[in-house]
């Protein structure tokens, strides 16, 4: 009697107290993570008014954690990228790989973000087990890039990944998340569509290759395509040119792009494209960004081409 | 807008205040409630929201000709027009490339027709609450609605827009009715729902969608038979979850505003037969298919061949409906397939014990506990296995993973985590309601202020438990 005395006098009144209560607890306290879900994803679907509060919040926790703001790997590479531009001799070129294939066995890693997880990745996956003599590794992480190393480290991961699976080729895709800014140790940040920002984004991309060729791994970079919305679409020209420039400067890295590959006769975005027998086929994803699995399987098949050039490819 | 997003949560705040506020003025409080919800259904796209209003427009209309009519024909054109409206957005492209395909099979190369549109979430569902509507109104269950406004918050109410759970017409529209409820019924159930629907999608099936299932499923070759038959079970988990989840969420959202949802969920994994588990599972959408086509076509009141027949009518019409690929339409040949057996080996008992259907718990009692067990493993499994088919890409990747499984390769790392995981979740779907009903009663009993932190230290958990990136909903996909 009592229990149901209570819950009849849980008016609205107190309901929303209840919930206004609630809403101010947990945005105080999960504000971070909170802002990180939407904010790294590839289309902010998060309003203005969220990412103010959200920024007023951290912003007072964060002055009593100082710490927790960590940007690793960067800020530290700038000699020696500059001391490097133009005068990098891959030692893979040394032993002629070019000419006389890479032998096998061969050990491909394929990482990079939501295209990753997504058809590309899977896609690619599935490729590469149709040749001999390969083993295939897939890593990918939604929401993730190289412009927000405070929310996932992908230098320090792809350390780890290599030590742990010694790869030989390694197909890489970034940037569908990183149209944003990037945050600094000084707390102010790099304003994102200032050269400032692809300068630093540069390096990333750079660091990220460096760690690659030391490691004597062959990389495929592919280039992001283009989007439905003009905007976002721009947003990914402008690092597919970072991309390219930055791979051109490793003998062991070739970019592939996907733009052309996946826009209209007319260069514009379509969602549907004639496949070998001119049959309009899907290959899209709704959101206008990701790629369907026929979308997946033409970017996958176009690396397979390239790796072709440089590894022994014989299907199983 | 997801339900799990903060902009969700500062939307709902607004909305909850205005709804109660605006109770003493019904019209404008309905009004209100369909302005949020177009405004919900435009933060997807605006263009979704105008097919929206037009489908709306026309069912209000076709109901009330049908009324007035009483022809058969108009409801045949109304249910036509609805089903071309999703078959155009849904199902044309999976027919256009499987027609192609067939041609190209006997060497004939065909370019049919083809357009380019986007598919409008949650189109299935309302369309279905659009056919109900024509049809009670066809069968003299329900007087075409007096009001315009009425109708289209029917339609467009946000909690189950996009994912149900599909009201009955006359079971929403007698909700609005001089200004609704009056107070909140039972505010604490309906928010350990949503904290329930929010663990299960946010920290559990986003967990296993991310760690295992999506991994083994997209290349099934790649990975031993142990993570093979994890991911299968992980991936039963995960829908569950998933789509559970979700009616929890629309379920609790809809009752702190006022409103009761119909059950959509009733334990559906503890289910002892298949028949069992069609009426705990989606039970919003499997009593549709029951009312408005199995029934129609006859139900159990026909002779055997035809009963099987219409049992496999509705199950592939309900695996179509999920999504247009033969990965669906496979599914439901299987649960087809199994329901069928089912039944036939119920008419053969029967014939033979001369034991009502009826009269399940007299069977009960009469079978020993293995036998209930094992009947329990047979289900269970027996979905688990057809859920393959449900998230494959093809048939074809679904085959490889069967495959998989069946080679018994048990080499490589055996990641014993998943077995635990499973196992763990396996055992809350008997033991989950009870925890919550616990719950429920100590904290009713609580200070005003402990309840507040308790509720808000449970969301809390689950925002830190949840993973760094969180999958959409499965059903909005369909």
């Amino acid at each position: 009697m009592k229990d149901k005395k209570n819950n009849q006098d849980f008016g609205p009144i107190k309901s929303f107290i209840f919930l206004i209560a609630v809403f101010l607890i947990v945005s105080f306290c999960c504000a971070k993570k909170i802002s990180y879900w939407e904010q790294a994803s590839a289309k902010n679907y998060f309003s203005e008014f969220s990412m103010d509060y959200l920024d007023f919040i951290k912003s007072k926790t964060e002055q009593k954690n100082q710490d927790l703001i960590k940007i690793p790997n960067t800020g530290e590479i700038e000699t020696e990228y500059e001391s490097q531009i133009g005068q990098i001799i891959d030692p893979l070129e040394k032993k002629g790989f070019v000419e006389d294939k890479i032998k096998p066995p061969y050990k491909a890693l394929i990482i990079g973000d939501s295209f990753i997880v997504g058809s590309f990745g899977s896609e690619m996956e599935r490729e590469f087990l149709r040749y001999k003599d390969f083993e295939v590794v897939r890593f990918g992480k939604s929401s993730t890039g190289l412009s927000r190393p405070d929310y996932f480290d992908w230098n320090s991961q792809i350390t780890d990944l290599i030590a742990k699976n010694k790869p030989n080729v390694a197909i890489v895709m970034f940037g569908a998340n990183d149209g944003q800014n990037i945050p600094m140790q000084d707390g102010k940040g790099l304003v994102y569509g200032t050269q400032a920002w692809d300068e630093e984004y540069g390096k990333r991309v750079y660091k990220f290759l460096k760690i690659l060729k030391d490691n004597n791994i062959f990389v495929v970079w592919v280039g992001n395509p283009i989007a439905r919305e003009d905007s976002y679409s721009e947003k990914m020209s402008r690092l597919n040119r970072i991309f390219e420039k930055e791979s051109f400067k490793f003998l062991n890295c070739k970019y592939i792009s996907t733009w052309e590959m996946l826009a209209d006769g007319n260069g514009l975005y379509t969602d549907y494209l004639p496949d070998l027998n001119g049959q309009q086929r899907l290959v899209r994803a709704s959101d206008g960004i990701h790629v369907s699995a026929i979308g997946g399987k033409m970017i996958a098949q176009k690396v397979i081409f390239e790796l072709s050039q440089f590894f022994e490819m014989n299907l199983k | 807008m997801q339900f799990f997003s903060f902009d969700f949560f500062i939307f709902f705040l607004v909305v909850f205040f205005f709804n109660w506020f605006l109770k003493k003025w019904p019209l404008f409080w309905r009004l209100f409630l369909l302005f949020v919800s177009y405004l919900f259904y435009s933060f997807w796209s605006v263009n979704f929201t105008l097919i929206l209003v037009a489908i709306t427009a026309f069912n209000f209309v076709s109901g009330e000709i049908i009324w007035r009519t009483d022809k058969k024909w108009i409801l045949w054109l109304t249910i036509f027009i609805n089903i071309s409206v999703l078959g155009i957005y849904k199902y044309y492209d999976f027919f256009r490339v499987s027609a192609e395909n067939f041609l190209g099979f006997f060497g004939i190369h065909a370019n049919l027709f083809f357009f380019s549109v986007i598919f409008p979430v949650g189109l299935s569902f309302y369309i279905l609450r659009a056919i109900s509507y024509n049809i009670d109104i066809f069968r003299r269950d329900l007087r075409p609605s007096y009001s315009f406004l009425d109708f289209s918050i029917y339609m467009a109410f946000f909690p189950q827009l996009l994912s149900g759970p599909i009201s009955r017409p006359k079971f929403f529209l007698d909700q609005l009715e001089n200004g609704g409820a009056k107070k909140i019924n039972d505010f604490h159930n309906y928010c350990a729902q949503i904290l329930s629907g929010l663990f299960k999608k946010l920290v559990v099936s986003s967990y296993l969608s991310i760690e295992i299932v999506d991994k083994v499923f997209s290349v099934p070759q790649n990975y031993n038979s142990f993570m093979a038959i994890a991911a299968v079970y992980a991936y039963a988990i995960v829908i569950y979850c998933d789509f559970s989840g979700y009616s929890d969420m629309a379920t609790g959202i809809a009752g702190l505003l006022g409103f009761k949802s119909p059950l959509n969920f009733d334990h559906p994994y503890r289910a002892q037969n298949i028949q069992d588990f069609w009426r705990k599972w989606h039970i919003s959408l499997s009593s549709w298919f029951r009312d408005y086509l199995y029934i129609p076509l006859g139900g159990m009141k026909v002779p055997n061949w035809h009963l099987y027949l219409n049992i496999m009518i509705v199950m592939i019409v309900s695996g179509l409906w999920h999504g247009a690929s033969f990965t669906f339409l496979f599914w439901g040949f299987l649960h087809g397939i199994a329901s069928i057996i089912y039944r036939a080996r119920q008419i053969k008992i029967e014939s033979i014990a001369k034991i009502e259907l009826v009269n399940r718990k007299v069977i009960a009692k009469s079978r020993k506990i293995f036998a209930r067990v094992g009947s329990w493993l047979l289900t269970f499994n027996f979905i688990c296995f057809a859920w393959i088919f449900f998230k494959a890409e093809s048939v074809s990747i679904g085959l490889d993973l069967v495959r998989k499984i069946l080679e018994f390769d048990f080499s490589g790392t055996l990641e014993w985590k998943w077995v635990y995981f499973v196992f763990l979740c396996i055992l809350f779907f008997f033991i989950g309601s009870g925890i919550r009903d616990k719950f429920l009663f100590i904290q009713k009993k609580l200070p005003f202020f402990w309840q507040i932190l308790i509720g808000a230290g449970l969301f809390i958990l689950i925002i830190i438990l949840a993973p760094d990136v969180v999958p959409p909903f499965i059903y909005f996909g369909f």
